[in-house]
């Protein structure tokens, strides 16, 4: 069902209304310490960033999206070889899945100073610390996915004569790779955030360091327009996962 | 007979699970003695049982731990009940949704932890900006929940109130606020997650008081045991409030009228 035309306007209305009353309350001054900027001032600064002007430009962005992606790929690799492994013997699963549980219920952002102490400014360090957070959403993913097989289905199978590798080929692999698109998302979000997350903490580079460095000279316009460039990104390609996820889910057996 | 076997086989688990634990610690220890591992991410165990020791022997962590779970609270609270209004409003409302519903999907794609600097530029570094932002973390997340399962409601049941002659007030109050009540506890041990993972993330970058200002001092004098410790703290206290949320679901769920 498509949405009346008026609707649309009104959304548009709305966003219009807030900058609007964001750009007459910014440039009203209205104290000295509600430092909100205005768009005026945060889009100037984003047009300048975008031609480099200010900072190092789009190579903050790379680099940022490059530890995003490193991270998630460690992480996805590690969750799912552990995944495997666990849920494939069981009195392992029944010995460290409380241990696991426990661990995941910590608030795992909070692990990102030990990672600066230990690897540095480096891209690693981040690397790394994105990993720490997806391996337990992919772990998840597939654990409990493995787990939901149906055994009527795998007996079926192999009843029907199908080797070990097959089995893993055509059964496993399909079924893991559904859970991981279905996890993508939110992999995806964390990574990201937990990679600016710890460039703001301490780095030297990307989108997080160019963040820390407006807030220390109370540039409100630096702070906002680079966190606004960090959403435009993560929604774009949150719209472009949920597109990739449509598609897979077309494919996948009922 | 069956009962008894099956105690001493979750006796037996126990066993191996606490051995499971003394053998970890024992590697860890041995590792970080022989310097197998990189001690400034993982410490050693005496380390980090001496810092949590001096930690609370000053009282830092249990200012700490107070600070953080005051901030959990309050920001849960009010995160929870904006997202409800909303939620509800958006819900119910075709209209409505249509409108505030793009801006809201949108907020949701955005890694809104990464508000709190400009939050910090607002506030300073006491507790409103942190409050903010687990408001912030938490009330995109009910919203839509909450909104989706307003819409779930049994279309024949609001449809037969309706026709008794139940007005918006009665359906809101009878069939609504249940189920939307069901929803707050059964989603309680998740946003209570995202809450204190938004609270942790904002004392880390910059506040004077709680968990997360003691583990970022910790890597400012480059400490790990000191960050280990808080670590360690914090996740008992996740561990706590997770089980604690657990056995208060079950009893809201024995409670639950069969819908």
């Amino acid at each position: 069902m498509r949405k009346p035309w008026t609707s649309r306007l009104a959304t548009l209305a709305l966003v219009a209304a807030f900058f609007l009353v964001w750009q007459v309350v910014g440039s009203a001054g209205v104290t000295n310490e509600l430092t909100i900027g205005t768009p005026g001032d945060v889009f100037a600064w984003i047009g300048g960033w975008a031609t480099g002007r200010y900072t190092a430009g789009w190579s903050d962005l790379a680099i940022t999206l490059q530890e995003a992606v490193l991270g998630y790929l460690l992480g996805t690799v590690l969750g799912v070889c552990l995944a495997v492994l666990i849920a494939g013997f069981e009195p392992l699963a029944r010995l460290v899945m409380p241990f696991v549980a426990a661990a995941n219920a910590v608030p795992k952002i909070a692990m990102a100073p030990l990672f600066v102490l230990a690897f540095g400014t480096t891209v690693a360090c981040k690397a790394y610390f994105v990993s720490s957070l997806v391996v337990f959403i992919s772990f998840f993913a597939v654990f409990n996915g493995l787990r939901s097989i149906d055994r009527k289905y795998l007996n079926h199978v192999r009843i029907l004569g199908a080797s070990r590798m097959w089995t893993v080929r055509e059964v496993y692999v399909p079924a893991i790779t559904g859970w991981l698109v279905t996890s993508l998302r939110l992999s995806w979000s964390w990574s990201l955030a937990a990679a600016v997350f710890v460039e703001y903490l301490s780095s030297n580079k990307g989108m997080g360091h160019v963040v820390q460095v407006g807030q220390e000279s109370l540039a409100a316009a630096t702070v906002i327009g680079a966190l606004m460039i960090i959403a435009v990104v993560a929604v774009c390609v949150d719209a472009g996962l949920v597109l990739m996820e449509r598609r897979a889910e077309e494919w996948r057996p009922a | 007979m069956s009962t008894r076997r099956s105690r001493a086989g979750s006796t037996r688990l126990f066993l191996a699970r606490a051995l499971f634990v003394v053998v970890l610690v024992g590697l860890w220890q041995l590792a970080a003695d022989r310097r197998w591992v990189n001690a400034n991410f993982f410490s050693s165990p005496t380390d980090v049982w001496d810092s949590l020791g001096s930690l609370s022997g000053s009282g830092e962590l249990w200012r700490g731990l107070q600070s953080t779970v005051l901030v959990l609270v309050v920001g849960w609270v009010i995160g929870e009940l904006a997202g409800l209004a909303l939620g509800i409003a958006i819900g119910l409302s075709k209209r409505l949704d249509d409108i505030l519903g793009p801006i809201i999907v949108f907020a949701n794609a955005v890694p809104r932890i990464l508000l709190l600097p400009i939050f910090v530029v607002w506030y300073g570094f006491g507790p409103e900006p942190k409050v903010l932002l687990v408001v912030t973390v938490m009330v995109v997340f009910v919203a839509l929940n909450v909104a989706a399962g307003v819409r779930d409601v049994d279309g024949l049941l609001v449809q037969n109130m309706r026709v008794h002659g139940a007005n918006r007030l009665d359906l809101i109050r009878h069939v609504f606020l249940p189920a939307v009540a069901l929803w707050v506890t059964s989603s309680a041990r998740v946003t209570v997650g995202y809450a204190l993972q938004a609270t942790i993330g904002s004392e880390l970058l910059g506040a004077e008081s709680g968990l997360g200002s003691l583990i970022s001092h910790g890597q400012v004098s480059f400490k790990s045991d000191q960050i280990i410790a808080v670590l360690l703290v914090a996740a008992v206290l996740a561990v706590a409030i997770d089980l604690l949320l657990a056995a208060l679901e079950r009893r809201a769920v024995r409670w639950m009228p069969a819908t």
